[in-house]
C-alpha cells in the first residue's frame, strides 16, 4: 500500500528554563492511504504535541526534529510559515476535543465556512456557499440552509462537532486529524459522530484519530499507537493490539476500562503516575511502574521490535513470549 | 432483628422533586419555565450506591444539587433518615444537612487555587464551628491514600487525581453518611479513574456510606453502582437493580443510550443510533418526552405521558409499549 504520511523519529523539545521538555521523543510511524491510525495513551503522553508537530502548528520555542516527516512526498518540516497556511486546511485538516472554543461566535456558520473554501479554492463565494451545504448535508446536518445562517450559540455541541468535520473536509484534505473529537460530547451524540467518522473514512486518504478511550479506537480505526512519556510503546493492527497487548502499559490501559461485562466492583489500575518528561526514567521509561520490570529495564532503553507481522511493541520481554 | 429492620429503611427518600427555573416579568408574572427535573422520586437505602445516568441536560445535575442543599425545590421532598429536609430555612435542617455532602466533577474548578490543602480540608470545620487539629487533617489525608506532607500544596501542585482525592476528602471531613458524587471522574484519565473508583468503594465499605452517583459514563455507574435510574428531560425513565437494567433494558431510551456505549471488541453488540439531539427543556414534547426521537413512537406517544409501569425484577419503567 503507498505510504500517505511518514514519521521517522520525530522528536519535539521545549526548551525552558529548568530543563529541556522532551515532550515527544523519537516516534516514527506511518499511515497508509485510506488508513485510519488511532494514537492513545495517558494525559501527558505526548499524543497531542505528535500530531500538532506533524502540522508544524506549535510555538516558536519548540524545537522539532525528524528523520524523516513527509505527507505525499512534501517535506513537511522544510516549509516556510506562508507555505504552511496551503497545507493547512488543504492537506492536512483537524478536528479539536472542544468544538465551541475553535469556533469564532462572532461570525455565522456560513462566514466561517466560506473563507476557507475561498482562500484554499480560490473560487467565488456562492461556489463556495455551494460547497458548505453539501458538506452539511455529507455529515448529516438536518435543514443546513438554516445552520449556515446561524451563529455558534444557536447549535448544540454535537451540531458543532459536525459543522467542523464538514469545515476540515471541505476542501478534501488529504489527511484529517481528529484530537479528542468526542470527549466533551454525550454519549449517543458521541456515537453519532462515530459513526460519521467511520463513514467518512473514505472521503479522505487518511485519518488520525487521539483518544484515550481504546474502545472508540477499535470501533474506527485499522491500527493503534499506545503512547507513553513521549514514546511509543506499541504499534500494529487494532485487533491484534486489543486481542494480545504485548506491552505491560498497554495491558494496564486496558485493564483501567470499566467493563459492562465485569462482575467485580474493583477495577485493575496502573499504580503511580506519568514521569516528568524533563528528566525520564532511565532505559525503559515505563519500568519504575512496569509489575515485570526486570534489572535490564532499568538500564537500557528497550528497541522497537516486531514481534508478529506488523505489529512492534518496545519492551525487553516482548520477544520472549511476552509479559504475563 | 431491630438493626437488620434499620438497615431497610432508606437513609434518603426523594418524593415528586421538581425544580423549575422560571424567568418571570417586572410584575411577577411568568414568562417562561424551564423544566429541569419534573417529579422525579427514588430511595437510597444505607450502604448503597444509587445511580443516575442520562445525556446532557437531562437534570441529574440539577438533581445532585438539590438534594445537597445547593438549589431550594420547586416542588416534592426530600426525606433524610426520617426528617423532611427540604425546607432550607429550618435551623434544625441545617444539622442534618452535614450528613450529606458532595464531591465535583471537575477537581481543579471546585478546590481554591489560592488555598493550600490544609486550608481546603479545614474549612467544613470552621464552618460549622468545629474545633478541630492537624491530626484531624492528616487522618483525612491518609483515607483517600494521601501522605501529610500533601497538606501544605497549592492545587497546582497537585495532579488531577490528587485533587479529586482532596475533594473527597473534604466531603469526608463532617463525617457524612450520604455522598452525592456529581459525575467525580470525567474529568480524569481510565487509569486515574480506576484509582478514584477503587478509593470510593473501599471507603465506603470502610464508613457504611451510600453514594448517589451522577455520571453519564454507563460502565462507569455499572461498575460502582447497585440500582440506577435512567432520566431523559428532567424524568425518569426507567429505574431498577444495575445487573436487571443492563441485561435486558425495557425503555427505548435506555435501550438506545446502553447500545451507544463505545465498547471493546468482545462484547460488541448492535447499535441503535438516536436522530437529533435532547430537545431543550424549555420547549419539552408533549405526551412522552421521547417520542420525537424515538423509533418505536405512534400515535398514543404523542398525546399521553406514559406512567411508571412495573417489569418485574424489581425494574420499573415509563412507555406504552413497555410490554413488548
Amino acid at each position: 500500500m503507498e505510504q500517505l504520511l511518514q514519521v521517522e523519529n520525530l522528536k519535539t523539545y521545549f526548551k525552558l528554563i529548568d530543563g529541556t521538555v522532551k515532550a515527544v521523543d523519537g516516534v516514527s510511524f506511518s499511515v497508509n492511504h485510506g488508513e485510519a491510525l488511532g494514537i492513545a495513551g495517558e494525559t501527558g503522553s505526548g499524543k497531542s504535541v505528535t500530531v500538532k508537530s506533524i502540522m508544524r502548528n506549535m510555538p516558536s520555542y519548540a524545537e522539532i526534529t525528524a528523520d524523516k516527516l513527509t505527507l505525499e512526498g512534501i517535506d513537511l518540516l522544510k516549509l516556510s510559515n506562508k507555505e504552511l497556511q496551503d497545507i493547512w486546511g488543504k492537506k492536512i485538516a483537524m478536528i479539536f476535543q472542544n468544538p465551541t472554543s475553535f469556533i469564532n461566535p462572532l461570525f455565522t456558520i456560513e462566514k466561517q465556512m466560506t473563507d476557507v473554501i475561498c482562500f484554499h479554492e480560490k473560487i467565488k463565494k456562492a461556489e463556495a456557499v455551494k460547497i458548505a451545504r453539501n458538506m452539511l448535508v455529507l455529515v448529516g446536518m438536518p435543514d443546513p440552509d438554516a445552520v449556515l445562517k446561524s451563529y455558534p450559540f444557536q447549535l448544540s455541541g454535537g451540531m458543532i462537532q459536525r459543522i467542523m468535520i464538514a469545515l476540515s473536509l471541505s476542501c478534501n484534505p488529504s489527511l484529517l486529524i481528529a484530537d479528542e473529537p468526542t470527549t466533551a460530547l454525550d454519549v449517543t451524540i458521541q456515537a453519532q459522530i462515530i459513526k460519521l467518522l467511520g463513514d467518512i473514512k473514505t472521503h479522505t486518504s487518511g485519518l488520525i484519530l487521539i483518544t484515550h478511550n481504546l474502545a472508540i479506537i477499535t470501533e474506527i480505526c485499522d491500527k493503534v499507537a499506545i503512547m507513553y512519556a513521549g514514546k511509543m510503546m506499541e504499534w500494529g493492527g487494532v485487533n491484534q493490539v486489543m486481542k494480545e497487548p504485548a506491552h505491560p502499559y498497554t495491558q494496564g490501559l486496558l485493564a483501567a476500562i470499566p467493563r459492562l461485562s465485569n462482575e467485580s466492583k474493583k477495577l485493575e489500575f496502573i499504580p503511580g503516575n506519568i514521569p516528568s518528561t524533563v528528566d525520564p526514567p532511565k532505559g525503559c521509561r515505563f519500568s519504575p511502574r512496569c509489575p515485570y520490570a526486570k534489572p535490564v529495564c532499568t538500564q537500557e532503553e528497550p528497541p522497537m521490535v516486531e514481534i508478529a507481522p506488523s505489529h512492534f511493541v518496545a519492551c525487553h520481554c516482548a520477544g520472549e513470549g511476552g509479559c504475563r | 432483628m431491630q438493626e437488620k429492620e434499620m438497615q431497610t429503611k432508606p437513609v434518603l427518600q426523594v418524593k415528586g422533586l421538581k425544580k423549575y427555573f422560571e424567568k418571570k416579568s417586572m410584575r411577577g408574572r411568568v414568562i417562561s419555565s424551564l423544566k429541569a427535573v419534573d417529579d422525579i422520586s427514588f430511595d437510597v437505602y444505607p450502604g448503597e450506591s444509587f445511580g443516575i445516568v442520562g445525556e446532557s441536560g437531562c437534570g441529574k445535575s440539577t438533581t445532585a444539587m438539590m438534594l445537597s442543599g445547593l438549589y431550594s425545590l420547586t416542588d416534592g421532598t426530600i426525606t433524610f433518615n426520617g426528617v423532611d429536609i427540604s425546607d432550607f430555612s429550618n435551623k434544625a435542617v441545617k444539622e442534618e444537612r452535614k450528613k450529606i455532602q458532595m464531591v465535583f466533577q471537575d477537581p481543579a474548578a471546585s478546590l481554591n487555587p489560592r488555598m493550600k490543602v490544609r486550608a481546603t480540608l479545614m474549612e467544613p470545620f470552621v464552618i460549622q464551628g468545629i474545633k478541630v487539629d492537624e491530626s484531624k487533617i492528616d487522618e483525612l489525608l491518609e483515607i483517600v491514600g494521601l501522605s501529610a506532607a500533601y497538606k501544605d500544596r497549592y492545587p497546582h501542585e497537585l495532579s488531577g487525581g490528587q485533587k479529586q482525592r482532596i475533594g473527597v476528602a473534604r466531603a469526608l471531613a463532617m463525617d457524612p453518611q450520604v455522598i452525592i458524587l456529581d459525575e467525580p471522574t470525567s474529568a480524569l484519565d481510565v487509569n486515574v479513574q480506576a484509582q478514584i473508583i477503587n478509593l470510593l468503594e473501599q471507603i465506603k465499605e470502610q464508613k457504611n456510606l451510600s453514594y448517589v452517583l451522577i455520571s453519564h459514563d454507563l460502565s462507569v455507574v455499572k461498575t460502582v453502582c447497585r440500582r440506577v435510574a435512567v432520566m431523559y428531560l428532567g424524568k425518569i425513565v426507567e429505574q431498577g437493580p444495575v445487573d436487571e437494567i443492563f441485561a435486558a433494558p425495557k425503555h427505548p431510551y435506555t435501550k438506545a443510550l446502553f447500545s451507544n456505549i463505545p465498547v471493546l471488541d468482545d462484547e460488541k453488540r448492535e447499535k441503535i443510533i438516536l436522530e437529533g439531539d435532547v430537545p431543550s427543556p424549555s420547549k419539552i414534547p408533549s405526551g412522552c418526552r421521547f417520542h420525537p426521537r424515538c423509533w418505536k413512537a405512534q400515535e398514543i406517544c404523542k398525546n399521553e405521558q406514559p406512567q411508571m409501569r412495573d417489569t418485574g425484577n424489581g425494574c420499573c419503567a415509563a412507555c406504552h409499549f413497555v410490554e413488548e
